[in-house]
């Protein structure tokens, strides 16, 4: 049924597409991660975005100075914390790397995979400490209480904050880490709609799926939901915020698009072996060896089944 | 014209009856009639095939696919046998199992110390009909009513870092969820909170049961509160104790609701049968995985099942 659909790009095609070639999903929306930040709050204390990770680390000692909470952080939930390991696995090792690893095609025990685990715990002072306590929500609201100074996490941290704040919300991409590698690549997860293999009516279950694929259906998420953007191209999106437009404009001009950790890669390795790893890297940051090759046996365990 | 066949009896028609009869005081199953037989077949059939369909196949079914490394998707007969390797990775290379085994441990010392003696102290007291005995007893059993799912909203309320009340009263910042040192104790002490109403309300029953006229042979014979209730009062709620016993392990064996609704069984929460549904239940489906944690979960309690049984055999030989 994707032959009826229209409205929807290469792009979004490929990521639909499963390895044999056939469509197994219609998209709705989709979000960029990015770090996000007041306007006013930056304005007020003279702040710039920073491009280079030293600038990142001047600008989150300026902010313990001035007494925020230089990069906020709750992974109380598990998976936030996934958002910032890709970026920097992206940022410093590339694109290709990152879904190898994601793959099951790299070592987890890999220089490459330390590399990114010692840059974080290089970054993990300027994140707000206890941070297993904290779900993202109260995270996002630390970032609207002006206690935090940015925040890395999808577009829909803007759910956190009221309607006449949206326009005091702003982003930047990641900051490039290896001027070989650049700052072009993010996460932008796509949620969408699947059919069951055997669904007790096919034809109205189609049906239905024409219409969340639709500009129609797309409309309706444009008018409800400031925190997101919707995938087909035909839906009148001149009712986007700022911040939707920009993030838009920030999807649309990358060229090395991630689905985030726990969707590129198996749902049993990612829930049941990352989480817990991950959570132990930010309880202990300095036995990054011990985890990897804990995380490698696991996997090796999960992979070939 | 005599008046004799009024009355006449027919031999022939008395005899079976008397024989049925007969028959019928003589041996037992003749008493029940055809619907009570069927009524009684129903009555043992119906829940035998629902222990059996919903318990014991299952827990079968459970044992075997540990075996295997099933992720819950295509058909049955696609199944890998990958035979011992799920057991040798839980003990191995699973970082969360020790922890786990741990906390289950820590659970029944924590309620077997602190919250079952608790529970029955109150009993106790409750017993001596004080004044507003009905409000405590409502008041403490009360939370055994709550769903867990809403006694772990109340605690996020009160152990919240940023935001709870705990730390807003107290003036500490103490990550009461989020340090893996400390959310045990946390949760524990929302756990025992629950628990000693649960005990209370059963020992309470139990001694509500005790014969009075052995607490005034106690009191004449001169024995304090204290002794008359260890040496007289304990030893006669046997059969309660016993039972108080079994609830405790049990409810230390299957602690999991708290611990899950907190942050699903992790970082420093992690419990087996937390490990079990993280497992199997959801996106990560690693249904052989998952099911070799249940079976090691299957095997501890039945060490338990058996000392239990094997001391109320005792007893009813004794």
């Amino acid at each position: 049924m994707w032959g009826k659909l229209s409205g929807y790009s290469d792009a979004f095609k490929k990521a639909s597409t499963g390895d044999d070639g056939k469509q197994y999903f219609v998209p709705a929306s989709y979000y960029p991660w990015a770090m996000f930040y007041r306007k006013s709050v930056w304005q007020q204390r003279g702040y710039q975005v920073p491009k280079t990770l030293d600038e990142l680390n001047a600008l989150g000692a300026q902010m313990k100075k001035d007494g925020l909470n230089p990069i906020a952080f709750g992974d109380k939930d598990g998976w936030p914390a996934m958002g910032t390991f890709d970026i920097l696995n992206l940022r410093i090792n590339g694109y290709q790397f990152h879904v190898d690893l994601m793959a099951g095609k790299e070592a987890w025990t890999s220089d490459k995979v330390k590399k990114v685990f010692d840059s974080w715990a290089g970054l993990l002072p300027l994140h707000q400490p206890d941070s297993l306590g904290r779900t993202w929500q109260e995270a996002a609201q630390s970032l609207q209480q002006k206690k935090s100074g940015m925040y890395l996490l999808g577009l829909f941290v803007a759910q956190q904050f009221t309607d006449d704040e949206q326009s005091d919300l702003d982003f930047f991409t990641f900051p490039e880490i290896d001027p070989a590698i650049g700052a072009k690549a993010l996460d932008a997860p796509i949620d969408g709609y699947m059919m069951a293999r055997k669904p007790k009516s096919e034809a109205n279950a189609k049906k239905l799926l024409e219409f969340l694929g639709s500009a129609d259906a797309a409309n309706i998420t444009v008018k409800n939901d400031p925190s997101t953007l919707v995938a087909n191209s035909g839906a009148d999106v001149s009712g986007y915020t700022a911040l939707q437009k920009k993030a838009a404009e920030l999807v649309g001009s990358a060229t090395e698009i991630a689905q985030f950790l726990d969707r590129d890669t198996r749902p049993d390795f990612a829930s049941t072996v990352i989480i817990p790893a991950i959570q132990q890297f930010i309880k202990d940051p300095k036995d990054i060896s011990g985890l990897l090759t804990s995380i490698e046996n696991q996997k090796k365990s999960i992979f070939t089944g | 014209m005599s008046d004799l066949p009024l009355i006449q009896v027919d031999p022939a028609v008395s005899s079976p009856a008397a024989t049925t009869r007969k028959g019928g005081r003589g041996r037992g199953p003749r008493l029940l009639s055809r619907t009570d037989r069927v009524v009684i077949t129903l009555m043992v059939l119906v829940p035998l095939l629902l222990v059996v369909g919903l318990v014991w196949l299952p827990a079968v079914a459970t044992v075997a696919l540990s075996g295997t490394n099933w992720d819950g998707i295509g058909p049955l007969g696609e199944i890998e046998w990958v035979g011992g390797r799920n057991y040798s990775d839980v003990i191995n290379i699973y970082p969360p199992f020790v922890p786990a085994v741990q906390h289950n441990l820590l659970w029944l010392a924590a309620l077997f110390v602190v919250a079952t003696p608790f529970g029955m102290f109150l009993a106790v007291l409750l017993d001596k009909e004080i004044r507003g005995s009905r409000f405590y007893q409502t008041a403490l059993y009360l939370p055994v009513v709550l769903s867990l799912a809403l006694i772990g909203f109340v605690w996020q309320l009160i152990y919240s870092r940023d935001q709870g009340l705990l730390n807003a009263v107290l003036g500490t910042s103490t990550d009461w969820y989020g340090d893996p040192d400390v959310n045990i104790w946390a949760v524990l002490v929302a756990a025992g909170w629950r628990h000693v109403g649960y005990i209370m309300l059963l020992y309470l029953a139990g001694l509500k049961g005790v014969d009075p006229s052995l607490r005034e042979a106690a009191s004449v014979d001169g024995a304090s509160e204290v002794t008359t209730f260890f040496r007289v009062v304990f030893p006669v709620l046997r059969p309660i104790n016993i039972i108080v016993l079994v609830v405790t392990v049990i409810e230390s064996l299957r602690a999991f609701d708290l611990v899950w609704v907190v942050n699903k069984g992790r970082n420093g929460l992690e419990m087996i049968s937390a490990l079990v549904t993280q497992n199997v239940v959801g996106e990560a489906s690693r249904i052989g995985f998952g099911s070799a944690l249940a079976t090691l979960m299957l095997v501890v309690s039945l060490v338990f099942i058996t000392i239990y049984l094997a001391t109320v055999m005792k007893e009813s030989r004794k």
